[in-house]
C-alpha cells in the first residue's frame, strides 16, 4: 500500500508519457520511411542527438511527474511531435534542397536537429529552474528597453535577405531578433494591461465632441499602430506586423471586453497597409497574388501556384514520405514547410498538423482560463495566441486563404531563432499551467 | 417568457448552424475562388452563432472574453482547414490542370497523361538521383556492337567514343549536359547500380557500414558496325536517315541519322580546367545553334510524309481485308479520278501511266508503277474504319492520340496516319492518306517495321538496340524477340511479298535487283512544301527467307528510284557481301 502510494508520481502525467511516445512513433516511423524510399543518410550521430531529443522529452515528463506541480499535460508532446514533423521533413528536403541549390544548405537537417535538442533543453530549463514569474512584471522596462534596442540595432545592423531587414549576423548563427522581440512584446504587454486594468470603469475622454477611450487604452493602441507601420515601412515584415497586431489587440481585448478596441484597431492596421498600399511594391504583390495568383503566374504569383499545385498533387493521402517533388516551391524548408508536408503527407497530414495548432490553441487558452491571477491569465494567452495566429498566418498565407506573409511555422520551419522561440514560450506555458507551484516562483 | 426567448434564440442558431454547413460544403465544389471566399467567410460567421449563443450563457463572466478569442481561433484553423479539403482534394484535379495547362499547353488534350508527365514538367532543374551513401564510382562500363568492336569506354576517367558518328544511338554521359540515349535508358547497368543491394544501402544508410563497390557492366548493341559503316558512307553528307532491321527478331541492325554531332565534343575530362569547359560550351552552343538540327535523330524521331512508300501499307491492308483478293486482283488506273466535288483530281505523278500498268491492270502492277489513283480508289474500298484500324496495326497513330513508340531505348518518336479520326471522314482526304499524301508523317524506322513485318508472316517484332548486358561474364540481361501483334495473315504477307518482288522486276525499283539475291522493294517521293520532294525507298531481301527490311529517306532528294535507292542497294549488297 504505501510503496503504490510512493510511486503513484510514477502514472500522474501518464497521458503526456502515452502523447510523447506517439510522436516518437512518428518520428521514427516517418525516419524509417525515408530511408526506405528517399536516399536518405540518417547518420548515427543524427540518429543519437534525436535519441538524445527523445531522452530529455521523457525525462522532462518524469521529473514533472516527480515534483508533482500539476503542469499541463498536452502541451509537450505537441510540441514534441510537430517538432518530429520538422525534423523527418528537413530530413526528406536537404538532399534536394543540396542538388538544387547547393552548398547553402549542406546539413539543414542536422542543424534542424540540433535546434530542437537546444530548445528542448531550453525548455527543460525554464521548467525546472526555480525563476519567479513576478520578475517578468518586475523588469518591465527592461524588456521593453532591451526590445527596443533590438529594433534599432536591426534596423541599423541587419543583414537583408528577400527584401526584408529581419536578421542578426552573430557570427555563428544569423539571429531573427523579432521572434525575441515577440516574446518580450507579450510580456510587456501584460504587464502594462494588467496594471491599468482597474480604469475599465473610468469615463471617455471627449475631444471636439468624438468620444476618445481613456488614455492608458489608447496609448497602446497607437502603440500598436506604430510598432506594426514601422515594421512594415521599415522592415518590410508583413507577416510579423500583422502578427503583432493580432497580438495586441487580442490581449487589449481580453482585459477591456469591448469589440470596440478590436474594430478601431483592425481599421487602423487596414488604414495603414492601405496608406502604405500605393507607395509600396511588396505590399501590392502580396495582395494582387492573393486575389488572383494567375495575373502574373511565373512571376509574383509563381511561389504561390506552385504551393497550390504542391498540395493540389498530394491529394487526399499524399504521395508518401520522399515520393514527391516539394523543394520545387521556393522557400519549401521555411515558410512552406507546411505545402511541403501537404505534397507528400496529404489531406489527412495537413488536416492533423491544423489540428495540432487548433489543440495548442485550446490547451494554451485552457490554461489561461485557469491562471491563478489576470497577469498570468493574460501573458498565458498572449503567449498561446503569439503561437497558434503565427501558425495561422502562415498556414493561411501558403494555401492562398490569406494574402501570404513571410513568417515561420512554429516549431516546424527551418531556423533556430524560431525553434528556440517556440520551445521558450511552451516551457514558460507549461510554468505558468502549474497549479501546484509553491510560491518562491510567483 | 425569457426561457421561450432563449429557446427561440437557440433554434435559430441551430438552423443558422445547418445553413452554415451546408453553404461550406457546396462551396468546397465551387470552381470560383472569389465566391467560395465570401462562402467561407459567411459559413464560418454562421457556424459561430451557436457557440456564440453558449459563450454569452457562460456563468463566470471574466471567462467570455477568453472564450471568445479561443472561439476565433478555432474557427480561424477550420478555415484554414476547409480551403486545405477544397486544395487538396474536392478542388484539386482543376488546380492541377489549370498548372499543368499553363506549363505545357498540350496537357489539356491529354488528361490521361497528366498523372505521368507530372513530375517531369515540375522537375526543370532535376533533384537527379541522390546517394549520400559514399560510393566507390567503379569504370563505367563499356559499349560494343553486335560482334564486339569497342564504340564506347573509359579512358583515364574519361568517356570516350571510339566511332563519334553514333552519338544519336549511344548519345552521350556529360557531366555538363546530362545523359542522353542508351547512356541514359541503360545507365542502371552501367553505372554499377544494379550491383547495389537493397539491403545493403539500407544498412549502410541506417548504420554507416561499407557497401561494397559496385560492378559496371557492360553493353552489347544489336548494330552491325560493318553495316553501319556502310550506311554512313552511302548516305553521305545528305540530310536523311538509314535504318536496317533485323526481320525476324526486331534487333536493329543499321541506324544511321545526317546530319549528326560528335559525342566526344560535349565529354569533359575529370580535371576539367577552364580551357575544357569553355570549349565543351561552345561546343554544345554550336549544336544546338545549327539549323539542320544535329541533335535529331532523323531515323527514329524525324516525322516525314510518307509519299508512295505508304501504298505497301494500303496494298497490305487491302489484301488482308480481301477488299483486294490477291496481287493479281484487277484495278484501273486512269490518268484522272474525281473523288469528290469541289476538291482537286487524283492524278498520277506521270501522264499516262496506264500505258505501262495495263487497263485494266492489277495490283502487282499499280503498285510497282505506284499508281496514285488506283490506291485513292483502293483506300475508298477500304473506309476510313479499316485505314485506322490496319494504321495501329502497323503502329502508326493519330496525333490527337498518340501510340506509344516501339522503339523504347532511345528518344523516339511514334508515326501518324492522321492528325484526328474525323479527318478521314471526307472521302477525298481518305484516297489522299492511301496513296501518301494527305496528313499522314512517319519516321524512316516505321517504314521499315511495316516492311519487316511482311517479311516476318504478318507479325510485327518490338525493334530494339541492346542485346545483351554482361558483367564479368555473367549475363545479366538478354534481349528476347518480343512479337508485338499479327497485323495482317501469313496469306497477306506472302501475298505482299509477291508484290514487292514484282515492283523490282517490272517496277521504278527495278534498279535495287542484286545478283543471286531477291529484293523487293517501293519507291517514294514525298512531295514537300517547299523545295525538292524528299526521297523514299524500302526493301526487303531476301524475299525466300526475309533477313533484313531498310528504310531509307533523304531530304530533299527527288525521285527516290533516283537517290534514295542506291544508298539501299549498297547497304544491302554489303550486308549479304554481293557486288552489285
Amino acid at each position: 500500500m504505501q510503496t503504490s502510494r510512493r510511486l503513484q508520481w510514477l502514472t500522474s502525467r501518464i497521458v503526456e508519457l502515452e502523447l510523447l511516445t506517439t510522436a516518437f512513433l512518428v518520428l521514427f516511423g516517418g525516419l524509417a520511411a525515408l530511408t526506405l524510399t528517399k536516399s536518405v543518410l540518417i547518420s548515427t550521430f543524427e540518429l543519437g542527438m534525436l535519441g538524445l531529443f527523445v531522452l530529455i522529452m521523457y525525462l522532462t515528463s518524469f521529473a514533472m511527474a516527480w515534483r508533482g506541480w500539476g503542469e499541463n499535460q498536452v502541451i509537450l508532446p505537441m510540441a514534441a511531435l510537430l517538432a518530429s514533423c520538422s525534423v523527418i521533413m528537413l530530413q526528406r528536403l536537404g538532399p534536394d534542397l543540396l542538388a538544387r541549390y547547393g552548398e547553402a544548405y549542406q546539413q539543414i537537417a542536422f542543424k534542424q536537429t540540433i535546434w530542437v535538442l537546444v530548445g528542448t533543453v531550453l525548455a527543460a530549463l525554464i521548467i525546472f529552474v526555480p525563476w519567479r514569474i513576478y520578475w517578468l512584471r518586475h523588469y518591465r522596462y527592461t524588456w521593453l528597453l532591451l526590445g527596443i534596442v533590438l529594433v534599432v540595432v536591426t534596423i541599423f545592423f541587419g543583414v537583408e535577405r528577400n527584401g526584408a531587414r529581419l536578421w542578426l549576423n552573430l557570427g555563428f548563427l544569423q539571429f531573427q531578433p523579432v521572434e525575441l522581440l515577440k516574446l518580450l512584446l507579450v510580456i510587456y504587454f501584460a504587464t502594462y494591461l494588467d496594471d491599468h486594468r482597474d480604469l475599465i470603469g473610468l469615463g471617455h475622454y471627449r475631444i471636439f465632441g468624438i468620444s476618445l477611450p481613456p488614455l492608458p487604452y489608447l496609448l497602446p493602441l497607437v502603440l500598436m499602430w506604430g510598432l506594426t507601420m514601422g515594421l512594415m515601412i521599415i522592415q518590410r515584415d508583413l507577416g510579423v506586423a500583422l502578427l503583432f497586431a493580432i497580438v495586441m489587440l487580442t490581449m487589449l481585448y481580453l482585459v477591456t471586453a469591448q469589440i470596440g478596441y478590436v474594430v478601431t484597431g483592425i481599421v487602423l492596421f487596414v488604414l495603414g497597409a492601405a496608406l502604405i498600399y500605393p507607395y509600396f511594391g511588396y505590399v501590392r504583390i502580396r495582395f494582387i497574388s492573393w486575389y488572383n495568383p494567375w495575373f502574373d503566374p511565373s512571376g509574383a504569383g509563381y511561389q504561390i501556384i506552385q504551393a497550390l499545385y504542391s498540395l493540389a498533387s498530394g491529394g487526399l493521402f499524399g504521395l508518401g514520405l520522399g515520393q514527391g517533388n516539394p523543394a520545387s516551391v521556393p522557400e519549401s524548408h521555411t515558410d512552406f514547410i507546411f505545402t511541403s508536408l501537404g505534397e507528400e503527407l496529404g489531406l489527412l497530414g495537413t488536416l492533423a498538423i491544423t489540428g495540432c495548432y487548433l489543440l495548442f490553441a485550446c490547451q494554451g487558452y485552457i490554461v489561461a482560463l485557469r491562471a491563478r491571477d489576470g497577469f498570468q491569465q493574460l501573458l498565458a494567452a498572449g503567449l498561446t495566441t503569439a503561437l497558434v495566429a503565427q501558425a495561422f498566418i502562415i498556414m493561411a498565407g501558403t494555401t492562398n486563404l490569406i494574402p501570404l506573409t513571410g513568417i515561420t511555422l512554429p516549431f516546424v520551419s527551418y531556423g533556430g531563432s524560431s525553434m528556440l522561440m517556440s520551445f521558450v514560450i511552451i516551457g514558460m506555458l507549461l510554468r505558468i499551467s502549474a497549479s501546484n507551484k509553491p510560491a518562491y516562483v510567483l | 417568457m425569457k426561457s421561450q426567448s432563449n429557446t427561440m434564440r437557440t433554434t435559430i442558431a441551430w438552423l443558422a448552424w445547418l445553413i452554415g454547413a451546408g453553404l461550406l460544403v457546396w462551396g468546397l465544389f465551387l470552381p470560383d475562388t472569389t465566391l467560395w471566399r465570401l462562402i467561407l467567410l459567411t459559413g464560418l460567421f454562421l457556424l459561430s452563432l451557436v457557440p456564440r449563443t453558449y459563450i454569452a450563457a457562460w456563468p463566470q463572466q471574466e471567462q467570455r472574453t477568453l472564450l471568445r478569442v479561443s472561439l476565433v481561433m478555432s474557427l480561424a484553423f477550420l478555415a484554414v482547414a476547409l480551403q486545405l479539403v477544397r486544395g487538396q482534394f474536392t478542388y484539386a484535379g482543376p488546380i492541377r490542370e489549370q498548372v499543368l495547362a499553363y506549363i505545357q499547353p498540350s496537357a489539356n488534350e491529354r488528361p490521361d497523361s497528366a498523372t505521368d508527365v507530372r513530375l517531369a514538367d515540375r522537375e526543370a532543374l532535376g533533384s537527379g538521383k541522390v546517394w549520400p551513401v559514399k560510393l566507390e564510382q567503379p569504370i563505367r562500363g563499356s559499349i560494343s556492337d553486335r560482334s564486339g568492336t569497342v564504340l564506347a569506354t573509359d579512358q583515364n576517367g574519361k568517356r570516350l567514343y571510339l566511332n563519334g558518328e553514333l552519338a544519336h544511338i549511344i548519345g552521350f554521359d556529360s557531366r555538363l549536359y546530362g545523359k542522353t540515349g542508351i547512356e541514359a535508358s541503360y545507365d542502371y547497368y552501367l553505372s554499377g547500380d544494379y550491383s547495389i543491394s537493397p539491403s545493403d544501402l539500407l544498412r549502410a544508410r541506417l548504420l554507416g557500414t561499407q557497401i561494397p563497390a559496385p560492378q559496371a557492366a557492360d553493353l552489347q548493341l544489336s548494330l552491325d558496325m560493318r553495316i553501319q559503316q556502310v550506311a554512313q558512307e552511302a548516305l553521305g553528307n545528305r540530310r536523311g536517315a538509314v535504318v536496317v532491321i533485323e526481320v525476324q527478331t526486331g534487333a536493329i541492325v543499321a541506324m544511321v541519322s545526317y546530319p549528326r554531332f560528335d559525342a566526344n565534343q560535349l565529354i569533359l575530362p575529370p580535371d576539367a580546367s577552364q580551357a575544357d569547359l569553355e570549349a565543351v560550351q561552345a561546343a554544345y552552343a554550336q549544336i544546338i545553334g545549327n539549323s539542320e538540327s544535329p541533335l535529331l535523330n532523323r531515323a527514329a524521331q524525324g516525322r516525314y510524309p510518307p509519299g508512295s512508300v505508304i501504298k505497301t501499307f494500303t496494298a497490305a491492308a487491302a489484301l488482308d481485308t480481301g477488299v483486294m483478293a490477291s496481287p493479281k486482283a484487277p484495278i484501273t488506273c486512269p490518268n484522272r479520278l474525281r473523288v469528290e466535288e469541289n476538291t482537286p483530281l487524283v492524278r498520277n505523278s506521270v501522264e499516262n501511266l496506264s500505258a505501262r500498268t495495263g487497263n485494266p491492270s492489277d495490283l502487282e502492277r499499280v503498285f510497282a508503277f505506284s499508281c496514285n489513283t488506283a490506291f485513292a480508289q483502293i483506300g475508298l474500298s477500304l473506309g476510313a474504319n479499316n485505314l485506322l484500324e490496319y494504321a495501329q496495326r502497323f503502329g502508326l497513330g493519330l496525333v490527337e492520340r498518340p501510340l506509344e513508340p516501339m522503339l523504347r531505348e532511345i528518344t523516339t518518336e511514334a508515326g501518324t496516319i492522321a492528325n484526328e479520326a474525323s479527318f478521314l471522314d471526307r472521302p477525298a482526304a481518305l484516297a489522299d492518306t492511301a496513296y501518301g499524301q494527305g496528313q499522314a508523317l512517319v519516321t524512316p524506322l516505321d517504314m521499315a517495321q511495316m516492311v519487316a513485318l511482311i517479311g516476318n508472316n504478318g507479325v510485327m517484332m518490338r525493334p530494339y538496340l541492346v542485346e545483351r548486358v554482361t558483367a564479368a561474364g555473367e549475363i545479366l540481361y538478354q534481349a528476347q524477340p518480343e512479337a508485338l501483334r499479327q497485323s495482317i495473315s501469313p496469306q497477306a504477307a506472302q501475298a505482299m511479298i509477291e508484290v514487292l518482288r514484282r515492283s523490282v522486276e517490272i517496277g521504278y525499283a527495278k534498279d535495287i535487283a542484286l545478283p543471286n539475291i531477291s529484293v523487293g522493294a517501293k519507291t517514294g517521293t514525298a512531295e514537300t512544301p517547299s523545295g525538292r520532294p524528299h526521297a523514299w525507298f524500302v526493301a526487303l531481301a531476301p524475299l525466300e527467307q526475309p533477313r533484313y527490311a531498310i528504310a531509307v529517306i533523304i531530304e530533299n532528294g527527288g525521285e527516290g528510284s533516283v537517290s534514295a535507292l542506291p544508298v539501299a542497294k549498297r547497304v544491302l549488297a554489303s550486308a549479304f557481301g554481293v557486288t552489285p
